[in-house]
């Protein structure tokens, strides 16, 4: 089994937005040939990854930040741009 | 689970499908089935495809359906609908293909329009596996109040405005008929759906629109490509059997057929793709039961060798029977036959070179950016590492 680039934080931990979206960049930019092309951009419904790289992604999450994914965080708002994804981390890390 | 259970379930699947307990096996046991884990899953279907890949379709389809509504069915969702999946009494089907919508599934357009109770559905559905006789179809439609169905479709995007919804059989507005007879898959009960002015109430969708195609479609196929791959190792073994059996038995020249050079090279050829995809199988349940960061990949992987090593296999035992193997309906021409499904269905080869390549390339990059920053972020406190 391949390890998980990042040891899993647990949600009592506090990661800070930066290094969130730090994570999560470092993880999609295996996805593009240039990692600056995420930025600013709709990332799902604008074309730039596809279903595969958004289910990853997902996982990715669940794995690095000890996150559970409920049937109501499944909003095509919380996936598609950087900011989006680092918001929506950051509040289920708060819960 | 003792050693050997999953054989069990799967001989019981084979007697008895419609109440059989493998049809739970996706299902957690807090709603009444199995849980069982993708390994045993994965054997279930091998041993099954051994005999018949039709039928092992059954827990391909159903399975997806099944670990949809596990993943992201509210509450209510599961409750209502996981326990009679899970005894059976309820068969799922998977609608996703449409006439326009094969590999490209963004160009799904059965329509889905909001009401005050619930949702109105208007559209046709192909290729159902198993539709003919389940009760239970996870429809992905196009949502017409979201914005991004103003989309014509085909243009590069995600699955914004698609939704995926559950329908009953009962439903009013649900018309099922039998699909065009098919080469393979003889007996998988292939179905078209038509749904007209088809009303189904509040508390139908999984997860909101927009996420239909990017996650439940997606997340789903995973599970559905494990199965086929592993049904196409089963049916690979089957068929390398019945050429070694053919090799043993039928004699030409000074004695039986495996002497002769060039049918060992076609014995040797079908052996290993066999071997290679029951281990590329293998492999990959057990990433995605240790939730392993490649597991996709590996899914994926398994799917095209599998799905190639099936066709290797087949094909040889078809040349191998002569004149024999191409008795319309005898053993070798439909395990020829089904091989051909299973190139198609759940991602077509070409399809799936492709994902492959775009897994292969994600791990290179991966790989370099690790090269290049050695040194693993810690996540606690407030610093990083860019």
């Amino acid at each position: 089994m391949s390890v998980s680039a990042v040891p899993p934080v647990s949600e009592s931990q506090h990661a800070a937005p930066d290094e969130v979206r730090a994570v999560v960049t470092r993880f999609l930019s295996r996805y593009v040939d240039d990692p600056q092309s995420l930025v600013g951009v709709r990332l799902l419904t604008g074309g730039l990854l596809d279903s595969l790289a958004a289910v990853e992604l997902i996982g990715h999450l669940e794995r690095t930040f000890g996150l559970v994914m409920l049937d109501e965080d499944l909003d095509i708002d919380n996936f598609d741009s950087l900011d989006a994804i680092t918001a929506f981390v950051g509040r289920k890390l708060d819960r | 689970m003792s050693p050997g259970h999953d054989q069990e379930l799967a001989r019981e699947f084979l007697r008895r499908q419609s109440d059989a307990r493998a049809l739970g096996a996706m299902v957690p046991p807090a709603h009444g089935g199995l849980g069982l884990s993708h390994a045993e899953y994965g054997e279930i279907n091998r041993v099954v495809a051994e005999v018949s890949p039709s039928r092992q379709s059954l827990l391909t389809v159903h399975g997806m359906v099944c670990r949809a509504l596990a993943r992201w069915g509210t509450p209510a969702q599961r409750a209502e609908f996981l326990p009679e999946l899970a005894t059976g009494a309820v068969t799922g089907a998977f609608a996703l293909t449409e006439e326009g919508a094969g590999s490209d599934v963004r160009r799904v357009a059965l329509r889905a329009r909001r009401t005050a109770g619930g949702w109105v559905l208007d559209g046709r559905k192909q290729w159902l596996t198993f539709g003919r006789t389940a009760q239970l179809f996870l429809v992905f439609a196009r949502a017409e109040d979201a914005p991004e169905a103003a989309h014509p479709a085909g243009l590069p995007g995600g699955g914004g405005g698609h939704v995926a919804l559950l329908v009953r059989r009962d439903d009013p507005g649900v018309y099922l008929r039998p699909a065009p007879p098919t080469s393979g898959f003889a007996d998988a009960e292939l179905a078209e759906l038509e749904l007209r002015d088809c009303r189904v109430p509040e508390g139908r969708a999984l997860g909101r629109p927009g996420t239909a195609l990017t996650h439940v479609a997606a997340d789903s196929l995973v599970l559905g490509r494990l199965c086929v791959a592993f049904g196409a190792s089963g049916l690979a073994r089957a068929a390398l059997s019945a050429a070694l059996r053919r090799s043993v038995q039928r004699e030409q020249f000074t004695g039986p057929l495996h002497r002769l050079q060039l049918v060992r090279g076609l014995l040797a050829d079908a052996a290993v793709a066999v071997d290679g995809a029951e281990l590329l199988c293998r492999r990959a349940a057990r990433a995605l039961d240790d939730r392993d960061e490649w597991a996709m990949s590996h899914v994926l992987t398994a799917k095209l060798a599998a799905s190639r090593a099936a066709t290797t296999a087949t094909r040889t035992a078809a040349q191998l029977h002569g004149a024999a193997g191409l008795v319309d309906g005898g053993e070798v021409d439909r395990q020829v036959r089904d091989a051909r499904v299973l190139e198609i269905i759940e991602g077509s080869t070409e399809l799936l070179q492709d994902l492959v390549a775009e897994q292969a390339l994600a791990r290179h990059r991966a790989d370099a950016a690790a090269e290049h920053s050695p040194r693993t972020p810690e996540l606690r406190g407030g610093s990083h590492a860019a």
